[in-house]
């Protein structure tokens, strides 16, 4: 049952969506993303049952104020409330929850069909797309994201991308250290991303990572079957790490001295590098290549940011500024990227973020502030993309001392510790750990 | 700027000082100063501490512990009184709890530490009827009932005076109940003639220094055999110096904090040691509610209980509450009425914005659940104060804080209590609304279900004179091992005392918590 018919306005949207926000004027913009949220809030709440009911609760009909953003937001434990251990069993019931999650309809019936992976596979041939991730506890996050909303995840990258990096259309060799296909959401974003960008130039470690062994290995085994498979899975996984290691050397002596977008979670980054080094291997690639981390070192040692530099020039001799590091989070669309000229990461034009401080009080967005970080993305369809996370941010709304972006810029990322670990390069680092 | 002490020594160790590092936090204007143990500063203070003890509190009357403790609850019960006007300015910003909450359930709990307890707890001699059936206690308005096996009732019966010689207690307490803990620990320790040290909680080391400053104000000499400190809990170097010359270590705080000095201490008994370990970790609560009493009196005190310390007290019901079907108030309409007295009652006792963002967090993830696509139903609040949510399937999931109130429909209450055996490990306190009739037997179950502490509804957060806690007893379990389980009921008519509590709470929604006639009961 759908409360109306508001429309979502995707022309608004897509003029959001675009890197040349990134150097406008911030009061412009500003004005722009007002708008486009506020017709977000009004579409997700005439068409989303679970929205309309928490925003009505907080005394919200579907016209907002700028005052009010701070309202809106919803917990990200929404995105985890069904009630089953095991989707794929309880198809019907699952499918009830994502009904009540989502703004758009979902007019199939899934059968569940045997495993998650194929269960997911089963929305997504129906196009609604359930990227995952995980936390410590094993209990799988999944947003539900329409063709449209998917559509605006690639955009969204793709828009940040060209406003840092400058990427030729269908020339740029991609390697990426995540799996061919996965409907883990950093994997997913990075294939769809790269595919977008250059169609047949991408090159992936990993052939498959399905959602049924992720799952396993955070949550751990509940049946003498999922011991066995454990076991062997355990045994198995620093074999496929160091045959992805091999696969994407190889790859980097292919293209050597060639310009490559090379991406990947940092255990690998590092993992591929010191391989390199040791083996005495020549994988210097183009001075004008790009390397990208995302997430951070869940469940393996931290390496600072000077000693990955350190690597990373002396491994593939490329220039410590064209290392940069990508923040995102499964349920956002988006990613905050370093920029080159001062490595700092840059809030995009189309996302409103809002910091709450100990007392849980929205803090006015002025100079260089802390706290615990939500933030409001229009371009989602499918859920409202308004959201509360589990880290703490610090923020510097004056934007960067060294490049001509207006946006604001992030200076330092850690996790709240009431919030369980997560975050989909810890899920990578767990499932492949041995 | 004004300076706070985030410490107490006895004015005999002061000379200690010279020899600590301090930090300093800030609150509101205030700089609290904050020490920094290291291990020569707790020798000496825990040197001292014993020291003080023989020249001071072990020959000194009971009167005279009871007088002085007398004379700090009236203190304290006056709204003037400098320390405690500085307690209510400082704790809300260092807890997020209003001021009204501190004074309803925190300090009216404190102003019960009077001559009267004190009598009652140093001579207290429990009747061995206690191990056959609920025994009204003399001079309270309690019955006690402990579990036991034969040995551990000998075990009962050689101590039933306080014959050990304690010379230190130690009490490492929490902060999700903010004052009454650390009040507790001292006080017991000067009941039982032992000093007193106490570890703050990190989140508000403010109330002990200064609870423990009033003390002194009143008995120089009770003043000398108390220490306040804060130092980094699971610190050895630190810990093994104090436990090693504790009699007594009592740990209130989460489970995993409680067993890690369980652990620390067992360590160090294997090797020689006697110490007494006591260890209250994390708890959860309940509130049941007979179909005798499903009426709008008790949906009034069951919001007292729901609004307690914001759920986060271990008593507090955050399993829910339980309605019988057949009352004069349906399931449904007592979670209405409920709502409609939370509504009131947070006018005089006011939530903060904290708890209120936490509670929307919860209830967007119960709200994003297909049951309230129908069968469920919501009471909110016009302010914002609560969330009533009467849910049609019963569930036991402890999630009920912030003033987020689940209330459920059952067919009886038995039925409850038998359906909470899992949790036995976790069951402390059930606020009750029964008639007189069903006391006993209903009681009798819930004891055998490893509940510890029955409270007419409307008390959960207020602890009274004579009641067990966790399943041990107060001062006893100094003394004696921990395999006797102790229930409590905290009145013996609870028809009475539910007509005499709803008198109060019209009281507090009438004239609010500082009113100086609001009884306490």
């Amino acid at each position: 049952m759908y409360y109306g018919d508001i429309m979502f306005d995707t022309e608004l949207i897509e003029k959001l969506v675009s890197s040349q926000n990134y150097f406008k004027k911030k009061e412009d913009v500003q004005k722009l993303r007002h708008k486009a949220i506020k017709m977000s809030h009004k579409y997700h709440f005439e068409n989303n049952k679970f929205y309309h009911d928490y925003c009505k609760l907080k005394g919200l009909n579907g016209d907002i104020k700028s005052e009010d953003f701070h309202k809106i937001v919803i917990p990200d434990g929404v995105f985890k409330s069904y009630q089953m251990e095991s989707p794929e069993k309880s198809p019907q019931e699952f499918k009830k929850w994502i009904d009540r999650i989502s703004s758009v309809p979902i007019d199939f019936t899934p059968k569940g069909m045997g495993s998650l992976e194929s269960f997911l596979q089963e929305f997504y041939s129906n196009g609604m797309l359930l990227g995952f991730s995980s936390g410590t506890s094993g209990k799988l996050t999944f947003l539900p994201r329409d063709e449209f909303t998917q559509s605006m995840l690639i955009r969204s990258y793709t828009e940040a991308i060209d406003a840092t990096l400058k990427l030729e259309k269908g020339k740029e060799i991609f390697i990426l250290g995540i799996p061919k296909k996965t409907f883990l959401q950093v994997g997913f974003n990075g294939k769809v991303v790269a595919d977008s960008i250059s169609p047949g130039n991408v090159f992936h470690a990993f052939e498959e990572l399905k959602a049924d062994i992720i799952r396993l290995r955070m949550r751990g085994p509940r049946s003498s079957k999922e011991k066995v498979m454990n076991y062997f899975i355990k045994k198995m996984l620093p074999r496929i790490e160091n045959n992805a290691i091999k696969n994407i050397v190889s790859k980097l002596e292919e293209n050597r001295g060639k310009r490559i977008v090379f991406m990947g979670p940092p255990f690998l980054i590092i993992g591929t590098a010191n391989y390199v080094l040791e083996h005495g291997i020549n994988a210097k690639i183009g001075e004008d290549s790009f390397l990208a981390s995302t997430g951070g070192f869940k469940g393996r040692s931290i390496v600072s940011r000077d000693k990955m530099n350190e690597l990373i020039e002396e491994a593939f001799g490329l220039d410590s500024r064209r290392y940069i590091d990508l923040y995102g989070m499964t349920e956002s669309n988006s990613i905050m990227i370093d920029c080159l000229e001062d490595n700092n990461k840059h809030v995009p034009p189309w996302m409103e973020v809002i910091l709450f401080d100990e007392h849980m009080e929205p803090i006015p967005q002025e100079g260089k502030v802390i706290g615990n970080y939500a933030f409001l993305e229009p371009s989602s369809k499918s859920f409202p993309g308004f959201i509360t996370t589990g880290d703490k941010l610090k923020v510097d709304y004056d934007g960067c001392p060294g490049c001509n972006k207006t946006t604001p810029i992030l200076l330092s990322i850690e996790r709240l510790p009431r919030i369980e670990s997560r975050g989909c390069s810890g899920v990578l680092a767990k499932t492949v750990a041995g | 700027m004004s300076q706070l002490k985030g410490y107490y020594l006895p004015k005999s160790l002061k000379s200690i000082e010279k020899e600590m590092d301090f930090s300093e936090k800030k609150v509101n204007g205030h700089k609290l100063i904050l020490p920094v143990i290291n291990q020569d500063n707790i020798k000496d203070i825990v040197t001292g501490l014993k020291e003080n003890r023989k020249k001071y509190l072990a020959d000194m009357p009971f009167s005279e512990i009871a007088r002085t403790y007398g004379e700090v609850s009236r203190t304290w019960s006056d709204n003037n009184y400098e320390k405690k006007k500085i307690a209510l300015e400082l704790l809300p910003l260092l807890t997020n709890l209003s001021p009204e909450l501190i004074e309803f359930y925190q300090f009216r709990s404190i102003y019960k530490i009077n001559e009267k307890t004190i009598n009652f707890l140093s001579n207290l001699n429990l009747p061995p009827e206690v191990f056959k059936n609920f025994t009204p206690i003399e001079g309270t308005n309690t019955f006690v009932r402990a579990y036991a096996g034969f040995r551990d009732k000998i075990a009962l019966k050689r101590i039933s005076q306080y014959t050990q010689e304690l010379e230190l207690v130690t009490y490492i307490t929490p902060s999700n109940v903010p004052g009454f803990i650390e009040s507790l620990g001292i006080f017991i320790a000067s009941i039982v003639k032992a000093s007193g040290l106490i570890k703050t909680p990190s989140v508000q080391p403010l109330f002990a220094p200064l609870y423990a400053e009033s003390v002194s104000e009143k008995s120089k000499e009770i003043g000398e055999t108390i220490a306040v400190v804060p130092w980094a809990g699971g610190d050895q170097s630190i810990e093994d110096v104090i436990f090693r010359n504790s009699n007594v270590v009592s740990v209130v705080s989460s489970t995993q904090t409680a067993m890690s000095v369980k652990n620390r201490v067992d360590e160090l008994n294997a090797g020689g040691n006697t110490i007494k370990g006591c260890y209250h970790g994390g708890k959860f609560g309940v509130e049941l509610i007979g179909r005798e009493m499903a009426n709008t009196d008790v949906a009034g005190l069951a919001a007292i209980d729901g609004i307690g310390y914001e759920g986060y007290m271990c008593g507090s019901p955050a399993f829910g509450f339980f309605v019988e079907e057949g009352g004069e108030l349906s399931p449904i309409e007592f979670a209405e009425a409920l709502a409609s007295e939370m509504e009131k009652i947070s006018r005089s006792i006011p939530q903060t914005n904290f708890f209120r963002k936490l509670r929307e967090v919860k209830i967007g993830e119960i709200l994003s659940r297909p049951e309230f696509d129908g069968g469920q139903k919501i009471f909110s609040s016009s302010e914002h104060n609560f969330a009533v949510i009467y849910e049609s399937n019963f569930n036991l999931n402890p999630i009920g804080q912030n003033r987020l109130i689940r209330v459920f429909g059952v067919k009886s209450l038995e039925d409850v209590i038998e359906r909470m055996k899992p949790w036995k490990d976790y069951l402390q306190t059930a606020g009750v609304a029964i008639g007189n009739n069903r006391l006993q037997k209903l009681s009798e179950l819930m004891g055998k279900t490893g509940f510890s502490n029955i409270r007419v509804a409307g008390t959960v957060a207020l602890p009274r004179l004579g009641e067990a806690w966790d399943g041990n007893y107060p001062v006893y379990e100094f003394f004696i091992p921990d395999k006797i389980h102790w229930t409590s009921i905290n009145a013996i008519d609870f028809e009475n005392e539910i007509k005499e509590l709803t008198k109060i709470k019209n009281e507090v929604i009438k004239g609010g918590v500082f009113n100086p006639s609001l009884k306490v009961r």
